[in-house]
């Protein structure tokens, strides 16, 4: 029996074939696309606008405004990732001492919840708070009407206008921060026993516990999800719109979008798209390279407990206030705007919209679209982390550093590519070909797997790597010693058990993101065929409020469904695999 | 996975295209694009559709796009292959550049239909014909704003402490492109200061109509950008009537929506008999409520509440005019409001 501690082949999976070609097809798919939208002729001729390919540079991309639309849209997504991040790191330290208390569980899931509502719902919702017309102003409004008029400088003032970059900033700290706190929250958890106990024989303060425990295990992600919340922010669309309150605060989404529809210079679209690209990728390169390796200990790999009961700080009274301070903030930040949403949809015209086969419809194809994104990502985000793996086992050469950068930017690149652009390319090329509308459903499915991977990919990568490094190690944690695992087997009894956990957060996250997204369907939709996020647009956009806010009501619910599935199910794959090997067995 | 999705898509392909063999055997097939909202179960489309078979013996088929801009855009790329007989949902300021891709009506005497506002020039469009119009105006909520502007003039001078309003993005929204051709046709040259002087008062632009009108009636913004029948979906619809529209002196700019035949057409006679009949009373009476516009025909009756008081002015530039200049104007636009 070997006894190296480098990864073998045994438990690979098929080596890296399918996943080159993978990568080969997102890359090859994006150059098509952007070709197909250069291809198209006869549209300048009609719209009388597009120039000369010469003349691009100087005079329309180029021109000062370009400069501070990317000034804008970059400082904007850089300010929103960093706010995010300086609530979620807390917040998972937290989350993980205060595990077991009372209506913890709750928090967790509903913090979790926010990352894919649609964003102009979630707007909505947090004008509720923050808005004129919001909880906080009305609360103002009462202590104002209670404070006796002798008394003016008791008075407070309202807040000031919600809108702006901060307005932008916030919304994007309530998207953003549940994804990350649902990444590092399970980093904290699963640091090996070992070092709560030491930690507790050393009476470290909470201070010290941070420093050396928990910073570093949520350490090696917070860049890599820095990166990919900077790339959310940064090709938003309608909130920034929505909530930015003028052109100062802007993306270079909406040229794009008027490129392609206004001025129809399909031209001009692609080189913004791949203007908004590279800046984004360039980010992302800087982002990444800075990113430590390796985790400073090896994760364990089974367990996920609550370490509260080891941290000897967590009687100290100040700390529990602290720790209170924080659960009032991500309520006030991440729960409050929710609850508003609820009840406008509890108050709403509920039985209009569930009594409407319309609604049911669309909510069906919502779901079976969910589950099939699901299961797509999972496979795919599998595939391209087992071929990073295996590419990095290789001889480090130019070749496979070449190759790994495009396999860790061809993951990502579909987040900045506007769904319009994409739309509209995906239009020209199957034009010929099959009625765009009879395959609208497979469009808005490969558009979900497009944003789920990213995000799949960046959750996976990190511990697959390290778990793939430590095969022999956890053979003989579950007692597999001497058995042989290649190929499927290798899958079941290692790989499953092992990224179990991790596997049922990505499927849970790419079913929410995919019911949540609005994407490609508004190129697509039809009356046969319609989503959950469109129906909702529908309704917003013929008066019917209360309606929407039902359906959007209907949408969290099932959102968060699908969450606690997938959370399910990585419990259940995440089981130790003798117990299984040895129930078929025995 | 791969050769399971494949086969599915094949054969949704192949059921499209035996669809598609059985219709060309029976009946000749009408194809109209237009927005969503028209075409959705509760706009006009549906009811159009029934009344239409009734009398031409043939298929008649609402393709729902997304926005009139996505008819526009869907037409340029399918060029002289489209399949569509008619494109129906276009307004006057997008006319002059999809004119080239369709043919004469050839309706009779279309001007001498129309209920146009009185201060406009006759219908002298060879190509289009109008179906509903409206004018954008600023809608507001009569219990919290008691004294709106009365002018365009007076809301741009308005302290900006005292009102707060919500836009849409001229790149992106038809009425948020009214907007700005209804400044450039009050003030021309000035309207980039007009603009300037607008903008503290600004409190949000928004990608689409949808997300201004529900911060408007949330009341995060006293006035929205909308239409004068807005206030008419709210007395009719909900039976509220403190909803209310901003008139302005200076006239309302205006939106024709407006319906063609392309040139490619392989049913010119059904498309030129669609477009006659969209001025038929029998579907002019279907618009007020279900696409909440006026009727573009004379004397069709509207349900009670939808007018309560006499038409403003109306204000309409030349559609070639829009189109020689639009970059140029939206150029302006952006830049008078990114400072």
């Amino acid at each position: 029996m070997p006894r190296t501690l480098a990864p073998s082949a045994n438990c690979a999976l098929p080596a890296t074939l399918p996943g080159l070609l993978l990568v080969a097809g997102l890359w090859g798919f994006l150059l098509l696309a952007l070709g197909a939208l250069l291809g198209v002729d006869g549209g300048a001729d009609v719209a009388g606008g597009a120039a000369p390919i010469a003349t691009w540079f100087d005079s329309r991309i180029f021109d000062s405004r370009t400069g501070a639309i990317l000034w804008s849209a970059t400082s904007q997504a850089l300010l929103s990732a960093l706010g995010s991040l300086a609530v979620a790191v807390p917040a998972s330290i937290m989350l993980a001492r205060r595990y077991r208390w009372f209506g913890m569980r709750v928090l967790r899931l509903l913090v979790g919840l926010a990352f894919v509502i649609p964003t102009t719902v979630a707007a909505s919702g947090l004008l509720a708070i923050w808005g004129r017309q919001g909880v906080i102003n009305q609360a103002i409004d009462a202590v104002n009407a209670v404070v006796p008029e002798a008394l003016p400088m008791v008075a407070l003032p309202e807040l000031p206008t919600f809108f702006g970059l901060k307005a932008v900033v916030l919304a994007h700290i309530f998207f953003n921060a549940p994804l990350m706190i649902r990444v590092f929250l399970p980093r904290i958890l699963s640091v090996p026993d070992t070092h709560w106990r030491l930690a507790r024989m050393m009476g470290m303060t909470a201070w010290q516990q941070g420093r050396w425990i928990e910073f570093p295990a949520m350490k090696p992600l917070i860049l890599p999800m820095v990166g990919l919340v900077f790339l959310f922010c940064f090709s938003s669309f309608s909130l920034v719109l929505m909530l930015g309150g003028g052109l100062r605060v802007t993306t270079l989404e909406v040229e794009i979008y008027s490129a392609l529809r206004i001025a129809f210079d399909l031209p001009m679209a692609v080189a913004l798209t791949l203007l908004q690209v590279g800046m984004a990728l360039g980010v992302l390169v800087v982002l990444l390279r800075l990113a430590p390796r390796q985790t400073s200990w090896n994760q364990p790999i089974m367990t996920m407990r609550a370490p509260c009961d080891d941290i000897l700080s967590a009687n100290n009274f100040s700390l529990k206030t602290l720790d209170i301070f924080m659960i009032a903030i991500l309520v006030l930040l991440l729960i409050f705007p929710l609850a508003a949403l609820a009840w406008r949809g509890v108050s709403g015209d509920m039985l209009a919209v569930l009594m409407s086969a319309h609604f049911w419809r669309a909510m069906g194809n919502s779901v079976g679209i969910a589950v099939a994104s699901g299961v797509l990502v999972v496979g795919l985000a599998c595939v391209l982390a087992e071929t990073r793996t295996q590419l990095t086992l290789r001889p480090i050469s130019p070749l496979t550093r070449g190759i790994i950068a495009l396999l860790e930017m061809g993951v990502m690149v579909y987040l900045v590519v506007p769904a319009i652009v994409m739309g509209t390319a995906w239009f020209i090329l199957l034009r010929g070909v099959a009625n765009v509308f009879a395959v609208a459903p497979f469009l808005v499915l490969v558009a979900n797997v497009m944003l789920g991977l990213p995000v799949a990919y960046r959750l996976l990568i990190g511990k697959w790597l390290a778990m793939r490094g430590r095969d022999e190690r956890s053979r003989l944690a579950y007692g597999l010693q001497g058995w042989n695992l290649r190929g499927w087997r290798g899958v079941r009894f290692l790989t499953i058990p092992l990224m179990g956990r991790e596997i049922g957060l990505i499927f849970g996250l790419a079913m929410a993101m995919s019911m949540g997204d609005l994407g490609v369907i508004a190129l697509f939709a039809s009356a046969d065929f319609t989503t959950l996020p469109w129906l909702l647009y529908q309704q917003a956009g013929r008066y019917r409020v209360d309606e929407a806010a039902v359906t959007a009501l209907m949408l969290m619910l099932m959102v968060s469904a699908l969450f606690a599935l997938g959370n399910g199910l990585g419990k259940w794959l995440a089981r130790p695999p003798s117990l299984y090997y040895e129930a078929h067995h025995a | 996975m791969r050769p399971i999705l494949k086969s599915t898509i094949m054969l949704m392909l192949a059921g499209q295209m035996t669809a598609s063999l059985a219709h060309a055997e029976s009946k000749p097939e009408l194809i109209v694009y237009t927005y969503d909202s028209f075409a959705a179960e509760w706009g006009p489309a549906p009811q159009i559709k029934t009344a239409f078979e009734k009398k031409c013996d043939c298929q008649l088929t609402f393709v729902g796009l997304d926005s009139s801009l996505g008819i526009l855009a869907r037409i340029r790329l399918e060029g002289d292959n489209s399949p569509a007989d008619v494109i129906l949902g276009l307004d006057t300021a997008q006319t002059d550049i999809a004119r080239d891709a369709v043919a004469r009506h050839g309706v009779d005497d279309v001007a001498g239909k129309l209920d146009l506002p009185v201060n406009l020039p006759a219908w002298q469009d060879l190509h289009f014909v109008p179906y509903d119009w409206g004018y954008f105006a600023f809608v507001y909520d009569s219990n919290t704003l008691t004294a709106p502007p009365a002018s365009m003039a007076e809301l741009i001078a308005t302290p900006t402490t005292d009102l707060r309003i919500a836009i849409q993005d001229a790149r992106s929204s038809t009425p948020g492109f009214g907007l700005m051709l209804w400044l450039k046709t009050l003030y021309g040259a000035e309207a980039g200061a007009q603009w300037r002087a607008l903008a503290p008062k600004i409190a949000t632009i928004t990608k689409g109509w949808s997300e201004s009108y529900d911060l408007f009636l949330n009341g995060e913004v006293d006035m929205v950008l909308s239409y004068t029948t807005s206030p008419a979906y709210h007395r009719v619809a909900e039976d509220k009537t403190h909803y209310d529209y901003a008139r302005f002196d200076e006239g309302h700019y205006m939106q024709v929506e407006v319906a063609a035949m392309l040139k490619n057409s392989d049913q010119p006679e059904l498309a030129r008999q669609f477009l006659a009949f969209l001025l038929t009373p029998e579907v002019q009476a279907i618009i007020p409520t279900s696409n909440w516009m006026y009727p573009a025909a004379k004397n069709t009756p509207l349900p009670d509440g939808f007018e309560v008081s006499a038409k403003p002015q109306g204000l309409l530039l030349d559609d070639a005019l829009i189109a020689e200049h639009q970059q140029d104007w939206l150029k302006e636009w952006v830049t008078a409001l990114s400072q």
